[in-house]
């Protein structure tokens, strides 16, 4: 009885987390992208705020042009139509680094049975926005897919930045803007009124409850302070 | 009876052996081997009637009973005190290292060198990770170090075993020319009189660094292997949020963590007095000595925090020396059981424990962390001298036990915190230690066989 009840405190406390973060804009999203970049200390604040609108602005086109080829297919389908695998990987996760969903090149999507099991038990994604969260997640790893096949000339990896000093030279693309594209892909394909990125806390609750409330009060934290600054 | 003695022995061996392998508490189970292999060679050297045997091992066989508790009880852990001190300014140096914030700058500067190439940043923290620790030590450094560098790892694309492997096999490269390392494996090899009988000298240095550059080199040709046969991966994936902030340190710090081994090798410096010019040049650098208040408050607390990070590792480190003490009264008893087995060929010891290192595993007889004080009692009663010896089970010790087991404490910790399976650890260190010894044993018996 007791354990039921926690489990419905739970529930209704990751449902008002939820919510909360539907409300934060796809901008600040980017900087949280940013927060995990290796390179994010070679980069400046302006550059970066350039670098997410156009990332965003590159998953958003990316979006439209599948949807304008193949309709409104959804992300199942779009995978049979572009010859995508699809793996469910039951291997148990956590640790550091929780992995929910990878791309393998050339034609390869992998997603974690576990998490879907564990967002099942805890949350219905589909009754809040009507997408389930495998079909979120193949959203974002299918642009990877199209990133993969365009990859002289897409946004997010011909951007690069130089990382070492004149006369030698390293030019790297940035994981971020890749990860941030990804994001708004998903988000227009499945026509969302939130950023994928709010599923990190979510995904990362079904794991360890504390890291994901850590994450939570950074992430609101952080948010309201940038408006603060405007 | 010196073989019914001997047979008890190493049954009691081989029972710490299956104990170590359970995973039973080794502290526990040294004292208890410490007890046994005081009390089994007691009761022989009063029953013993065998007057060649008597004659040959008179030292030992003759001893009383009160010298022989002394020489084991009090003597062992009194004879640590030194290794303990190097150990205590090892960690105080580690700690200032941690907390200036230098050790993660340094991981982030070589991030920012390797760009998006995932294979070209993990050989890079790699060789960093090595150059790092071949002045700090212990669990805690290794978890402060681990805890940034693993989660950039695993989000670059690196399998989680393959960076877990990598990195755990860095740390132990580092360890060959590590002074702390050096001082504990050394504190086995004292004469009666607790003087030490191997030195960390310019014939160690110039082994130590071949070994480290063979252990380093594996470790980047294990990761070209791994990294050739994968495809770029794009994960949606998540972090732990980090506590720890970014700290901004000057470039001249960053030479901070080689200061005491440079300062060793170049100029003979000893190596508390490079711990200390190491920490102060660190703390200066970075702006922590503003005045002498804030100096000794800095000074305290990273003393503190550096006794703390090593205490499991203290009473481990005063226990063994009773089981090694311990173990050079049963010398006699197992010579007289082993002496005609074991060959007395370098070459053919050489080979053995090239081929036989994986018995370094699971706190076997090859590691000095854990049964190889019965070894080494062995292989010296058979009279090999210190100089082949020493760097014989050094090795294995090393190699096996401290890069590569499951049982030490901060490869516990790495496979818990990656989450990677044991069988999936031992899957990929396994083979790279093992080729590893063969190659290191291979030079010990050119330099010193």
């Amino acid at each position: 009885m007791i354990k039921q009840e926690r489990t419905k405190a739970a529930m209704a406390e990751l449902y008002a987390w939820f919510k909360e973060l539907m409300a934060v804009p796809e901008q600040f999203w980017g900087e949280y992208a940013f927060w995990r970049e290796p390179l994010k200390n070679k980069i400046k604040a302006e550059q970066r705020a350039e670098f997410i609108r156009k990332s965003v602005s590159c998953g958003r086109y990316e979006a439209a042009a599948v949807m304008e080829r193949h309709g409104d297919a959804s992300p199942a389908a779009l995978c049979r139509v572009l010859g995508l695998k699809t793996i469910y990987d039951n291997s148990e996760n956590g640790g550091c680094h929780i992995i929910f969903a990878w791309f393998t090149e050339p034609d390869e999507i992998t997603i974690s049975a576990e998490v879907l099991r564990r967002m099942d038990a805890r949350l219905s994604l589909g009754g809040i926005c009507g997408h389930s969260l495998e079909e979120i997640l193949l959203a974002h790893e299918i642009f990877h897919y199209i990133e993969s096949q365009k990859s002289k000339t897409i946004y997010t990896r011909t951007e690069k930045i130089e990382l070492w000093r004149k006369p030698f030279t390293n030019r790297s693309a940035v994981a971020a803007l890749s990860e941030i594209a990804g994001m708004a892909f998903a988000r227009e394909l499945l026509a969302l009124d939130f950023s994928p990125f709010a599923l990190d806390i979510i995904m990362l609750y079904l794991y360890d409850e504390t890291a994901a409330a850590e994450l939570y009060e950074r992430v609101m934290k952080a948010w309201k302070e940038s408006q603060g600054t405007k | 009876m010196e073989y019914i003695i001997g047979v008890l022995l190493v049954l009691s061996f081989i029972g710490l052996a299956v104990y170590a392998v359970k995973g039973g508490n080794l502290m526990m189970g040294m004292l208890v081997m410490a007890v046994i292999w005081t009390v089994l060679p007691l009761i022989g050297n009063a029953l013993v009637t065998n007057p060649e045997f008597i004659a040959a091992n008179a030292g030992v066989v003759k001893i009383s009973v009160i010298d022989a508790l002394t020489n084991v009880f009090q003597g062992g852990p009194e004879g640590w005190g030194s290794v303990l001190v190097n150990v205590v300014f090892g960690s105080l140096f580690g700690r200032v290292l941690l907390e200036t914030g230098i050790a993660s700058t340094l991981i982030r500067k070589t991030v920012e060198l390797g760009g998006d190439r995932p294979t070209i940043i993990c050989i890079l923290i790699s060789v960093v990770t090595t150059a790092i620790f071949s002045s700090m030590y212990g669990a805690g450094a290794v978890v402060a170090i681990g805890v940034i560098i693993l989660p950039i790892l695993i989000s670059l694309g690196i399998p989680k075993a393959v960076a877990t492997v990598s990195f755990m096999l860095s740390i132990g490269a580092g360890m060959f020319i590590n002074p702390v390392q050096f001082s504990i494996v050394s504190a086995f090899f004292q004469d009666e009189n607790g003087k030490a009988l191997y030195h960390y000298d310019d014939t160690f240095i110039r082994w130590g660094a071949i070994i480290l550059a063979v252990q380093l080199l594996i470790t980047v040709l294990m990761i070209l292997f791994t990294m050739c046969k994968k495809k770029t991966v794009h994960a949606w994936s998540v972090d732990h949020p980090q506590k720890h902030k970014e700290i901004f340190v000057p470039g001249r710090a960053l030479v901070s963590p080689f200061i005491p081994v440079l300062l060793l090798i170049v100029l003979k410096v000893p190596i508390i007095l490079g711990f200390l010019i190491g920490s102060f040049y660190a703390l200066a650098a970075c702006g922590r000595l503003k005045n002498f208040k804030t100096a000794c408050r800095v000074l305290n607390k990273t003393f503190y925090d550096g006794v703390v990070d090593i205490a499991p590792l203290v009473g481990f480190l005063l226990i063994v020396p009773m089981f090694n003490k311990a173990s050079s009264l049963c010398v006699p008893y197992f010579n007289a059981l082993l002496g005609g087995i074991i060959p007395q060929n370098t070459l053919v010891i050489s080979v053995a424990f090239a081929f036989l290192s994986p018995l370094g595993l699971f706190r076997g007889p090859l590691t000095m962390f854990g049964c190889g004080a019965a070894t080494l009692g062995i292989l010296t009663g058979i009279g090999f001298p210190v100089s082949y010896i020493f760097p014989l089970i050094f090795i294995s010790s090393t190699v096996m036990n401290v890069s590569c087991c499951v049982t030490q404490s901060w490869i516990v910790w790495g496979i818990n915190y990656s989450k990677v399976t044991a069988k999936d650890f031992l899957k990929l260190s396994v083979p790279a230690g093992w080729i590893i010894c063969i190659i290191a044993q291979a030079v010990t018996y050119f330099m010193f066989g």
